[in-house]
């Protein structure tokens, strides 16, 4: 069920209509706790038993640190959270990947392994994160232990962030599961609005940038120079609003039925250096992954060179989580280039405030690390749909960045959808750097929100795509 | 002032005491933050965005979406055609305004009843929505041929969906209205050319000459005047998405293919076409030839294809040949299309806003179709050499209209006659492709055995490529498809030669079936 489904929709209704009509906050939480069981299951019921022991586990693994002060105990709780956690997104994500890995490694010494063909299960990525964010911090005493396995339980389910998040801390969540979260119209509105937001996103742009992206990224080495720029200039365009669309759905439904998400994306493209633009794009998975892997790595608290490998080596794990490829790591080891560069870098400009050129070549510099990243993330992202292996999807992105180098000739598509949706990219980002960014945040009394709201409506309504697309995030 | 009255009014009367009942005026009322002006004012900017955002999807709808056809039902052709005179635009692939004449006719220019003219039958490939009416074949030929001192027309007959089984059915209805043929050229791609089952649909006849009437006859001018194509599919959709909703948990089942793969025999499918070129020429009084659209050159695997490797593609081969054979002209745009791209990097399907190299011929497409026409008969025109009197285009009105194209032996002709008045080939008169699988063709195949067209002219053995041997049936190939080696001319036996893979038994039974 995606969120841009009318399925989906008759869901949310159905749903916003029930909560409605209930007035028990547990009565509430438990039928929201079904709704999500339901929406999981419509994708493929069976894997349901995997959300419900992770729910169990973690759940289980917080009594007992509860219970116990013991160092040793706790690291052991800690550890069987983590292991069946990370047990079980490394077999359905990764086995494959490593297996396939180990055999290419060890096939000259005659080595061979039955690969199996393992479905990933949509949301594992994202839900495993949230439950290790609760263990983790009720480990580290930075959050009470819940005793409700009812709030505990809704907290890893709940639908609207379930399957492709943003990624929602316990510290986030569960205390507002403790009241009954009014639904007030203006809730709903503002629910509304940024669901509409992001679906247009998703349907209207990021559906309509796919169609050239897949042709031109699946037959890269037909296409001129120019025409794999602008594909991959769309690529940025599509993932941007594919996902922050689906982010925006995502916040915008748990809003409308009276839950708080943060944000998760922030004009990203407006980035002047590596480390801004993670900080702009997909926020959760960045917070979450300097909360809980480059802390617990040490951080910068161990000297410049440390500081630099854990930055890398985060960055490696990030790049993994998104995929199980290589070319997903090697992104992950870009960006993790780019940000210790960045981080020496300014560590020498020292505090100053950067001129307007210095903010300018920041900036180009930034966005040809992104695109470029963007380039190697979209052929794994071929590795992942089984089209490539991985030696040919790194052949496939050596060659395409040389054909983009050079302007090489071949065919050209100057495809219309691909201006279009570029060029609403760049306008909601330039919009934000002048005052007409107050228009995101329209009032609800206004007669031109509404015009807006509206026109979004209908403008879904009338490009709604014949073949839609799932989230590219689905596959994480 | 007149807005606080009726602001007071609306309230007073409808919105107040039905938001009220509601409970949604208490909400608006005590709402802080962006509710924080009246109730009513909230509802009116509402109505009033509404209104507006309506208005600006109905301009964007109007100048970004395709027109809504108007159906007119043609008393000449018993078929309901678009209305003659309305210019249709198109933008869901390409962009292009299309105008037909009358009874499903297609020309900048209507010949006049003794204008000699060059007819393009066609399906969506002729029709060419995607492109403006000066982009099309025939309106580009009939430039070419004034270009180069003739007075032949191109008029195109076409609408997309129509096939041999309809040209059949016109070429009679239309007699006297199409100017005086010198030629009918089928603008053809292969799979028009198979049994429609091949191409991955579901066995059904195939009806051709549809008596369906079009919905919403009487409601489309209206759409179409106010151009609200914009919401004119929202009904059918949301009835559409309703009708497919899945409320039961996954995982949703495989969906069902409507896949049934036949045996087909190549020899039946050769003498089928024999049998087709005899049906057609029967009508056509003039003679006819064929346009083979290849989907190559086409964006394969990463790569530009120049190979066909379609599976309708494995017949490609037989058909030229046969074609070759019964001596009726084969235009095959293989190389023509294949060159150009070699040429400019440009494809001659696809546009801006369609992969490049798939779905219907671009302007370019069309230009190269012309030109392919053009050289072809008015190249014979100028060299003069033609050996026939059909293939001679230098006094076409020297050509009488009534007389036979062809000769078929006496004894065969006899048959023949006896077969349609027997009723043998009835199901080749309402489908003749459907009936390649029917005992009737099997009967028919066996009815010429002497070439039934015309010599082929020296000018277009050098425009159609021949094909290569490994270019035939994979059957030739394939160990499994070893007994296709054996023909059988028993149409009931439709099972030698394996053109696509059988999905399933009980499907293949039902092929059988509609075969028997």
């Amino acid at each position: 069920m995606l969120f841009s489904q009318p399925v989906f929709l008759l869901f949310a209704a159905a749903v916003f209509a029930v909560l409605l009509t209930v007035r028990h906050n547990h009565a509430r939480k438990a039928f929201l706790l079904a709704a999500s069981y339901y929406f999981y299951a419509y994708w493929d019921w069976r894997f349901c038993g995997l959300l419900l022991t992770s729910t169990v586990v973690d759940f289980c693994v917080g009594q007992g640190l509860k219970r116990t002060d013991r160092p040793g105990r706790r690291r052991g709780l800690l550890a069987i959270s983590l292991v069946v956690n990370l047990g079980l997104l490394g077999f359905f994500k990764y086995y494959g990947f490593f297996v396939e890995s180990a055999q290419a490694l060890l096939a000259p010494l005659g080595w061979q392994s039955e690969s199996l063909h393992i479905i990933l299960p949509v949301g594992i990525s994202f839900y495993t994160f949230q439950t290790l964010s609760y263990t983790i911090d009720v480990y580290r005493r930075q959050l009470p232990v819940e005793d409700s396995p009812l709030d505990f339980a809704l907290f890893v389910a709940f639908f609207p962030q379930l399957v492709a998040g943003p990624i929602v801390r316990a510290s986030d969540f569960l205390p507002q599961t403790k009241e009954l979260r009014s639904l007030t119209l203006r809730r709903f509105h503002d629910g509304l609005r940024q669901f509409v937001f992001g679906m247009f996103k998703k349907v209207v742009i990021a559906d309509h940038l796919a169609m050239m992206v897949d042709v031109a990224y699946g037959n890269a080495d037909v296409f001129s120079g120019p025409t794999m720029i602008l594909a991959t200039l769309a690529y940025a365009g599509q993932i941007y609003c594919d996902f922050s669309g689906y982010s925006d759905m995502a916040i915008g439904v748990a809003r409308a039925i009276g839950y708080d998400f943060p944000e998760n994306f922030d004009h990203p493209y407006l980035a002047r250096s590596p480390r801004e633009f993670w900080r702009r794009w997909h926020i959760s998975l960045s917070t979450w992954l300097r909360d809980y892997l480059y802390i617990s790595l040490g951080g910068n608290r161990k000297g410049r060179l440390r500081t630099q490998i854990n930055l890398m080596l985060t960055m490696l794990l990030g790049g993994l989580w998104h995929g199980a490829s290589w070319t997903f790591v090697f992104w992950g080891g870009l960006h993790g280039a780019a940000l210790a560069a960045d981080r020496a870098t300014g560590r020498q400009a020292g505090d100053r405030k950067p001129g307007r050129a210095t903010s300018l070549v920041g900036w180009v510099v930034t966005m040809l690390v992104v695109l470029v990243g963007w380039v190697f993330f979209r052929f794994g992202s071929l590795v992942i749909s089984g089209d490539l292996t991985t030696g040919e999807a790194f052949g496939a992105a050596w060659r395409t960045l040389g054909r983009m180098a050079t302007l090489a000739g071949g065919v050209n598509w100057p495809a219309p959808w691909a201006f279009i949706g570029i060029g609403f990219v760049g306008l909601t980002h330039v919009l934000e750097l002048t005052p007409l960014r107050r228009l995101k945040h329209l009032r609800g009394s206004s007669w031109l929100e509404a015009f807006i709201l509206c026109l979004l409506i209908w403008l879904i309504v009338i490009f709604y795509p014949r073949d839609a697309s799932p989230f590219i995030y689905f596959q994480f | 002032m007149g807005r606080e009255v009726l602001e007071n009014t609306i309230v007073q009367t409808t919105l107040r005491p039905a938001l009220a009942r509601r409970g949604v005026f208490a909400y608006l009322s005590g709402m802080n933050g962006p509710f924080h002006v009246p109730a009513t004012r909230v509802v009116l900017h509402w109505l009033a965005g509404l209104a507006l955002a309506t208005l600006a999807a109905w301009a964007i709808g109007a100048v970004a979406l395709s027109d809504v056809f108007i159906w007119q039902h043609d008393d000449v052709t018993g078929r309901w055609l678009p209305q003659p005179n309305t210019p249709y635009t198109y933008t869901r692939e390409g962009w292009g305004r299309t105008t037909w004449q009358r009874h499903g006719r297609l020309a900048e220019r209507l010949p006049g009843a003794d204008d000699p003219t060059v007819i393009f039958w066609g399906d969506s490939y002729v029709e060419a929505l995607q492109v403006d009416d000066d982009a099309k074949m025939f309106n580009v030929f009939t430039r070419l041929a004034g270009e180069r001192g003739s007075n032949l027309c191109g008029v195109g007959v076409a609408l997309s969906g129509w096939g041999l089984g309809d040209y059949h059915d016109l070429l009679a209805k239309l007699d006297g209205r199409l100017g005086r043929p010198v030629r009918h050229v089928f603008v053809v791609q292969m799979k028009d050319l198979l049994p429609r089952h091949v191409d991955g649909q579901p066995i059904e006849p195939m009806d051709l000459i549809p008596p369906h009437t079009p919905q919403f006859v009487s409601i489309r001018p209206w759409v179409y005047r106010l151009k609200l194509s914009a919401f004119w599919s929202l009904p059918r959709d949301a009835a559409e998405t309703l009708r497919s909703l899945r409320l039961a948990p996954g995982p949703a089942g495989p969906k069902q293919e409507p896949v049934c793969y036949c045996r087909l025999n190549e020899a039946d499918l050769r003498e089928t076409w024999c049998d087709m070129f005899v049906e057609l020429q029967q009508r056509a009084e003039a003679p006819m030839a064929f346009v083979l659209l290849p989907e190559t050159p086409e964006i394969r695997d990463g790569n530009v294809a120049f190979e066909p490797t379609d599976h309708n593609s494995n017949v490609y081969g037989p058909f030229v040949e046969t074609c070759r054979q019964q001596n009726v002209p084969c235009l095959d745009m293989r190389e023509r299309f294949n060159d150009f791209y070699r040429r400019t990097g440009r494809f001659p399907r696809g546009f801006a806003n369609t992969p490049p190299g798939t779905g219907h011929l671009n302007a370019d497409g069309h230009a190269l179709v012309a030109n392919a026409v053009a050289d072809w008969l008015l190249g014979e025109a100028q060299n003069n050499a033609p050996q026939t009197r059909t293939n001679s285009l230098s006094s076409p009105r020297h050509i009488s209209s009534k007389e036979p194209f062809f000769d078929l032996a006496p004894k065969e002709r006899e048959l023949l006659q006896k077969k349609s008045i027997a009723g043998g080939v009835r199901a080749f008169h309402k489908n003749p492709v459907a009936a390649m699988l029917s005992p009737a063709s099997a009967v028919c195949v066996r009815l010429h055995r002497q070439p039934v067209g015309l010599p082929a002219s020296p000018s277009l053995s050098a425009l159609s490529s021949p094909t290569p041997d490994d270019d035939i049936l994979p059957a030739k190939r394939s160990p499994r498809n070893a007994a296709a080696k054996t023909p059988s001319l028993t149409g009931a036996t439709v099972a030698s030669s394996v053109i696509g893979p059988v999905k399933s038994d009980e499907l293949l039974a039902t092929c059988q079936q509609e075969a028997d």
